[in-house]
């Protein structure tokens, strides 16, 4: 993580204070005392961190959010109550669609309003576009009147780049901080490989193995030869999955993830962390893009043959009832692939990490990378909410964000954690595996908790050289839709890689006036 | 005419001087203005603020101003490439759409009339038109699905559908709505031909089989001409329906795959609550409007035409 965007304190780190056990054990014993509620608490002296989470008891925070289990699961700790216990503070968490949570809260902000005290950010579609109308969090960081970050706000506390990633754009205001995550990793029928991995190396001259270094040419060959079995067998699955379907956002990160891994090739030349309201020319159009839809293409031929319809869900749903052999999935969906209900899950499924670039579809002198993007979900406070409100919300977001509450949301929905420190809990550290790059990568079930399963991939994944943040860009949205859009074309047969790519470039350079 | 003119209390039967002596002119006015005044404000307004926005780049912020761009927002829609897709896409589908659901509509209520079960039949065949668009939308999402779909796996049974799916293919989603859209609204067109249908003379459709006319006959000489009117208020619904449809397409397709199915409704939804262009969604709205109006009125012309010119509703007859 870049320090060049933390702001100055957080170099310093924070004491780490006892959260949740001490205040919540310390919130019952001092139930029933008297509640202090109203402004000017920012002033106020409290004599314990107790006292300080019970501060705005009676009060009520609205939070919009997107209807995925990380969400799912902090609303069932919310409905039993853990956060009244320890606040007095009711929660009504709202769960849409991410594209209608957007709208909503875009038109509440945008217009001034305060329907929603909370809103779940999501960091290109959601932060990109409405930055600007969420609260500074710096001085809630250190005012003393407030709980603080247990942990202290420091990249040593987060899975890596998470941090960045949704707390910034535009400017070093911090806006939000990390509360789930869906970041890529590669999931095959590891069952497929290994029956069919003497087969595939008579044809191939190399056995079907998937490992760090299994590059998207791998890949591709491996889809081709399921797709030969196929067609004599209907049994045995298709070859890889992809996300062409409704959601604009999942094709953009679909092929984002290939190109970023052959020379770590980017959409704009801007700071992926900080975004930019004038992102300038895109890199569309150039020969590297050109080779990156070519090998989309390929792999698009060798998917299902209705990829052009599925979308993430649906490509999930289609690999949970055995029609695909491989595909690249967000970890929160490892939950779902391990039931053993499904055709391909219960234990069948290998999770590692994305495929590498291949130099046959390098352009140049640049890195191979194993190119591994995210939708990292941050939460943040409406602007214009009351001070009160937005020191009641900020009391939700630290509690949200905890440790324990992000432990405790992985076992009652199979959430996805910020935290580093979830995957070091025992029982979740020891439902991981093997440490990554001690042999066998892949992680197989099953396991008590699924999405852990992927955790040692989304540690190396998410990690240095290989992710990629995306941009952010105030069009965020109207970008993703040119995108998909030309690339479905392409999928269809109505333009090659090449059109594709230059009709991309015209379309993004027209949206932003260059 | 005679019960218009008693209405207004001017024929000879009426007391002027009694309690239904007309109002005096001077009271019109005042009597009116309230319910315009509503009518201004429920819709006069919007209208007028619409026209003012299409000529402004929209600030949502409370304060914001409104930058006035003059007809930027007009000349861009008309060098949109997806602009004029879109109207294309949505002419193809409400062309067909109506055509198919006037002509089954139609087939439907005169196999339903004074059919032995016709009032539970009628119960049966509304049963999908009970349901919201957007419901039927995802049920019918189900319904095509290329893993766990039924429809799917019956057309692929029957070998009319290759490995590819419904909606996954640019040359099928949009057919896939239509027959989403016929499923729905049929029975609509049904039951207002059926109401048509029952004011059909007898007389004269037992004439015409004395004459020695068979069914096909009969309905087009005798039934039809009656039915014109039922069927241009059904053709008016159906039109100003299908042009303003989302529903379905937001729950199916998205306006995907490849834009094929971005019919101008989902276009105008997509530029004003996705991407917040509400100056250029308000300019493509008003184009919108004004064929729906258009068409809308074209249809009353019509209608009025025939109810007012009783010599060419004869001559129909004839």
């Amino acid at each position: 993580m870049s320090e060049l965007y933390l702001p100055p304190f957080a170099s310093r780190g924070f004491s780490r204070r006892s959260f949740l056990g001490g205040a919540a054990g310390a919130a019952l014993l001092l139930a029933g005392c008297s509640s202090e509620t109203g402004s000017g608490n920012a002033n106020r002296t409290f004599a314990n961190d107790a006292e300080k989470w019970k501060q705005y008891d009676g009060k009520k925070l609205t939070f919009i959010t997107e209807n995925t289990p990380p969400s799912s699961g902090i609303k069932a700790i919310v409905d039993r109550g853990d956060f009244k216990k320890l606040t007095g503070i009711d929660v009504e968490i709202l769960q849409n669609d991410l594209p209608v949570m957007l709208q909503k809260a875009e038109l509440d902000l945008r217009s001034g309003g305060t329907a929603y005290d909370l809103v779940y950010t999501q960091d290109k579609p959601v932060t990109s576009v409405i930055a600007d109308f969420f609260e500074d969090l710096r001085p809630y960081l250190e005012d003393d009147s407030l709980p603080q970050i247990e942990g202290g706000y420091g990249e040593e506390a987060w899975y890596p780049n998470y941090l960045d990633v949704a707390s910034f754009a535009y400017s070093d205001r911090l806006i939000g901080l990390p509360y789930d995550a869906a970041d890529s990793v590669f999931c095959y029928r590891r069952d497929l490989f290994e029956q069919y991995s003497g087969q595939f190396e008579d044809e191939f001259g190399y056995p079907m193995e998937y490992g760090p270094d299994t590059t998207w040419k791998n890949v591709l060959e491996f889809a081709t030869f399921f797709n030969q079995l196929h067609a004599k067998d209907a049994g045995v699955p298709f070859g890889v999955g992809l996300h062409l379907g409704q959601f604009a956002w999942t094709t953009q990160l679909d092929i984002q993830r290939i190109l970023y891994s052959h020379g770590q090739w980017r959409e704009f030349d801007i700071d992926d962390v900080q975004g930019s309201k004038e992102p300038g020319p895109t890199r569309w159009g150039d020969e590297q893009s050109v080779r990156g839809l070519e090998l989309y293409k390929a792999l698009f031929d060798q998917s299902t043959p209705d990829a052009l319809s599925l979308g993430t869900v649906e490509v999930a749903d289609a690999y949970n009832a055995g029609k695909i052999a491989m595909v690249p999935q967000f970890h929160e969906f490892a939950a779902s692939f391990e039931d053993p209900a499904n055709a391909g899950g219960g234990g069948k499924t290998a999770y590692d990490i994305c495929p590498k670039g291949d130099k046959e579809y390098l352009v140049g002198k640049g890195d191979l990378v194993n190119g591994t993007n995210c939708g990292i979900g941050g939460i943040s406070i409406n602007a214009a909410a009351s001070e009160d409100q937005k020191r009641a919300a900020y009391l939700f977001i630290i509690w949200a964000t905890s440790l324990d509450v992000q432990t405790e949301n992985l076992k009652v929905a199979g959430g996805a954690p910020t935290r580093a420190a979830v995957g070091e809990v025992p029982d979740i550290e020891a439902a991981q595996g093997t440490p990554y790059g001690t042999g066998d990568t892949g992680r197989v079930g099953p396991s008590d908790y699924p999405n852990a399963l992927t955790f040692p991939a989304v540690n190396v994944g998410m990690a240095d050289p290989n992710a990629v943040l995306g941009p952010k860009i105030p069009k965020f949205n109207q970008y993703v839709t040119i995108v998909a859009n030309e690339i479905q074309k392409m999928c269809a047969g109505d333009n090659n890689p090449e059109k594709t790519a230059k009709a991309i470039q015209t379309q993004v350079d027209e949206l932003h006036g260059v | 005419m005679a019960v218009n003119t008693a209405a207004r209390g001017t024929s000879a039967g009426v007391d002027p001087s009694g309690p239904n002596k007309p109002t005096p002119r001077r009271y019109l006015a005042p009597l009116l203005l309230p319910a315009v005044i509503l009518l201004a404000l429920l819709s006069i307004y919007p209208f007028v603020w619409l026209i003012y926005m299409s000529f402004n780049a929209v600030g949502l912020a409370p304060g914001a101003p409104n930058e006035f761009v003059g007809f930027d927002n007009w000349s861009r829609m008309f060098s949109d490439s997806q602009y004029w897709e879109s109207w294309g896409i949505l002419a193809k589908y409400s062309v067909v759409s109506m055509v198919l659901e006037v002509g089954l509509g139609t087939l439907l209520a005169i196999l339903l009339n004074r059919s032995k079960h016709e009032k539970l039949l009628i119960t049966i065949l509304l049963m999908p038109m009970m349901m919201a668009p957007v419901v039927a939308g995802l049920l019918w999402q189900y319904l095509y699905n290329g893993t766990f779909g039924w429809y799917f796996w019956i057309l692929r049974s029957l070998g009319l559908l290759d490995e590819g799916t419904i909606l996954g293919s640019s040359d099928i989603a949009l057919w896939a709505i239509v027959a989403v859209d016929v499923w729905e609204w049929t029975p609509l067109v049904a039951l207002i031909v059926l109401s048509g249908l029952k004011l059909v003379p007898q007389d004269q459709m037992e004439a015409s089989w004395m004459d020695g006319a068979g069914p096909v006959r009969s309905f087009f000489q005798v039934a039809l001409p009656a039915i014109k009117g039922s069927l241009m208020i059904a053709i008016l619904l159906r039109f100003m329906d299908n042009i303003r449809i989302i529903d379905h397409f937001i729950a199916l397709t998205g306006g995907g795959p490849a834009n094929s199915t971005k019919i101008l409704p989902l276009y105008l939804y997509e530029q004003s609550f996705s991407f917040f262009e509400l100056g250029y969604g308000a300019s493509i709205a008003l184009t919108l409007l004004l064929v729906t109006i258009l068409f809308g009125k074209l249809v009353v012309n019509r209608f009025e035409e025939r109810e007012e010119n009783p010599a060419k509703k004869d001559e129909e007859l004839v």
